[in-house]
């Protein structure tokens, strides 16, 4: 009984000793399993549209002619609005219904994959819906953007706040109607 | 009256001034500013991005200055616009020497049409591979070769010369190396989205992914085109979703395992034409036309070098649902890999159809459900050997499989179909057939397994036709001999008839294997 005893003061002792360095071996051993098992590959990052709307009619003059706007004729800003408009509906229509239900594109890459014998996995999956959703996106802001440069130079031109006389006259007309346009200056 | 005659010459200038494209803008991979009006070449843009990813009017057109090789900003490139069906947008290659460094060359040179190989008066100076070439006079657009090798007097080309002048004594303008977007065939892509009527010039193309994505495109052209991949399992041209119309024309594929594939599984119905494309293999497996369902190609003179594997093609169809590719002039070069490759025997109702197999003129071949191995193994071909005394310059060796039936209309192997201009006179019309070995035939077809069938106008009015079929019947267990179906017909009206070879007996044991006479006998 003694010997017992002696035995569990012995035990006793050496835990109050060494119970900091127990406790705390087994919060790092529980953290560390923790994070390995959280730790994976990042999913990659992909382009996004590099673009600050602008606030003011000179700020605006000087944006959509990043797009060449000041050298186009009226017509052609016309035409051109109406094209990229329609076009910006239709991805807008397309990328709203895979925002709402995602996994219908989810569905689509996985059979794709499954398809051409790649064998689909969740990851790779994953990756890939985040690579198209991203593509879609910057589609829909490009497109976006280009909207709004083509009816902020329209308004530009129509308030007076720009004049793209000198812009015009410095391009070579390249059809019978550019050519007429240019007759009008 | 100085001033009106100077008016009247200046109004003239005008009225015979070249007619000129849309709205022309310029390119310098080299030299160019993205934060220029890119409107001449003293202000050209740096790159595609600029050109690609900016808002574009219908009837645009890009040039590119030659010899650039940094034409991408690092990212992929989104096309934005749409051009229209009589005014695509366009990138294109300096065509026109829009910068003053073409040149022509110091020799002259003997061409031969149809062949790669052309030979110098001298030592060739002043061309290098990669430079683009085509003889003083011609369309460049149209007739430029771009050089694969220049050795001594020999230059090659990577494909053959189809331009018109030929013999020797000939010039050759030089202009240079196509310019290059993503040179180091980095993990980039191309994407057009629903972008429609595009034109596609003179240009290399480069990824480490697939290299130019086209979805639901509507019309896209390319020509004179360089697609490159990193010798990975690489897409050189993907297309993808509805309806894409792909004109491909004097293009190379180098480093990619699939050149155009439009096997997604989520349907493509894409319509291909093709004419004079190299692909020139790497990986194992590697496909140039990899074909999905209700696809259509029609391809002429495509070479295939470094084909292997066991599911490579030149023509791979793989997809269930119908689709139809037909090839002439067809050849592999340093290749062990197949020229087609039916995939889906089983299940779809694809077709290929190649003319001039392997270059061999007159050798036809078919390939689809009715082949019995999936590779290189066509249901119907050209024979040259096994001829009728008296009859065609060739016969068709036909080799069903198990496909072939009764059961369906679809089971039934459509062997040939002649249109006929008839009059109005009775018509008997044999078609001579002979088995290749009696040992191949268990039990003879039976008339509804073997027959030949007429499409006659059938009123004396009207466009409506009645259809009549032989009844007799080919012993090809009795012998090796020539034997004919017979049939007689009188049409109501003169006018076209279809004189058809149908054959749905479901393969025995033995191989069925037997020879339809091309040339069948009208006798009236």
């Amino acid at each position: 009984m003694n010997t017992i005893k002696k035995i569990y003061r012995y035990i006793k002792d050496k835990l109050h000793r060494f119970w900091h360095w127990i406790f705390g071996g087994a919060v790092l051993a529980v953290a560390t399993m923790a994070v390995l098992g959280a730790v994976q590959t990042p999913l990659p990052t992909y382009s996004e549209l590099n673009w600050v709307r602008p606030n003011t009619n000179a700020d605006w003059k000087i944006d959509v002619e990043k797009e060449g706007l000041n050298t186009r004729y009226d017509y052609q800003l016309v035409e051109m609005d109406a094209s990229h408009e329609a076009k910006l509906l239709e991805e807008k229509k397309e990328y709203d219904l895979y925002v709402r239900y995602p996994d219908k594109l989810r569905g689509e890459i996985w059979v794709e994959l499954d398809y051409q014998g790649l064998n689909p996995t969740s990851r790779s999956v994953e990756t890939l819906f985040t690579e198209r959703m991203a593509e879609k996106k910057l589609s829909v802001d490009m497109l976006n953007r280009a909207v709004e440069r083509i009816t902020n130079e329209m308004r530009l031109r129509a308030s007076n706040f720009v004049d793209r006389t000198q812009d015009l006259r410095a391009t070579k007309p390249s059809t019978e109607r550019e050519r007429t346009e240019r007759a009008k200056l | 009256m100085k001033k009106l005659i100077f008016a009247t010459i200046l109004f003239s200038l005008f009225l015979i001034a070249p007619k000129a494209q849309a709205a022309t803008y310029y390119i310098d991979c080299t030299s160019g500013d993205n934060a220029q009006a890119g409107t001449s070449t003293g202000t050209a843009w740096l790159d595609f991005d600029q050109y690609g990813e900016t808002a574009r009017s219908a009837g645009d057109i890009a040039v590119v200055r030659r010899d650039g090789i940094n034409c991408d900003n690092g990212t992929d490139l989104t096309i934005l616009s749409d051009g229209t069906l009589t005014n695509p947008i366009t990138m294109e290659s300096d065509y026109d020497n829009a910068w003053g460094d073409f040149a022509s060359s110091s020799q002259t040179y003997t061409i031969t049409r149809g062949q790669k190989e052309m030979t110098a008066s001298a030592t060739i100076t002043g061309i290098a591979s990669g430079s683009w070439i085509y003889v003083t006079g011609e369309d460049q657009r149209v007739w430029s070769y771009e050089v694969a090798s220049v050795a001594g007097t020999a230059l090659k080309l990577y494909l053959p010369y189809k331009g018109g002048p030929i013999g020797a004594g000939l010039t050759l303008n030089v202009m240079g190396v196509a310019p290059k977007w993503n040179n180091n065939r980095a993990n980039l892509s191309v994407t057009y989205n629903t972008d429609e009527y595009w034109k596609l010039q003179g240009i290399y193309w480069g990824s480490g992914d697939t290299v130019m994505s086209l979805q639901r495109m509507g019309y896209m052209e390319i020509k004179n085109t360089i697609i490159a991949g990193d010798g990975g399992n690489i897409t050189g041209l993907l297309l993808v979703g509805k309806e894409t119309v792909l004109g491909i024309y004097k293009t190379r594929f180098i480093d990619v395992s699939f050149g155009i594939n439009t096997d997604t599984g989520s349907g493509t119905r894409a319509n291909i034409m093709a004419d004079d494309l190299y692909f020139k293999f790497v990986a194992n497996n590697s496909v140039a036309f990899n074909i999905g369902s209700d696809t259509t190609v029609r391809a002429r003179d495509i070479e295939a070098d470094g084909l292997a594997g066991a599911s490579s093609g030149v023509f791979k169809e793989v997809s269930i649902g119908t689709s139809d590719a037909r090839g002439r002039n067809i050849t592999t070069v340093n290749s062990t890999g197949f020229l087609a490759y039916a995939n889906s025997i089983t299940t779809n109702t694809g077709n290929i159809r190649i003319e001039d197999y392997q270059s061999v003129v007159g050798d036809n071949r078919q390939f689809s459900k009715f082949s019995t191995v999936k590779g290189d193994t066509p249901f119907l071909q050209s024979s040259f050997s096994t001829l009728r005394s008296g009859g065609g310059a060739t016969s068709i060796e036909v080799n069903p499989n198990t496909n072939v039936g009764t059961t369906w209309g679809v089971m039934n192997m459509k062997i040939f179909e002649y249109p006929i201009y008839l009059d109005t006179t009775k018509t008997t019309f044999d078609v001579y057939l002979r088995a290749s070995a009696t040992a191949d035939w268990s039990v003879d077809p039976t008339a509804s397994e073997l027959w030949i069938e007429i499409d006659v106008l059938a009123s004396v009015s009207g466009a409506f036709r009645y259809t009549k079929k032989s009844t007799n019947t080919i012993s090809f267990t009795g012998g090796t001999t020539w034997q004919n179906l017979t049939l007689s017909a009188t049409a109501s009206q003169s006018g076209m008839a279809y004189l058809k070879l149908f054959y749905a007996k479901t393969k025995e044991a033995g191989s069925n294997e037997f020879y339809v006479d091309i040339a069948p006998v009208f006798t009236q």
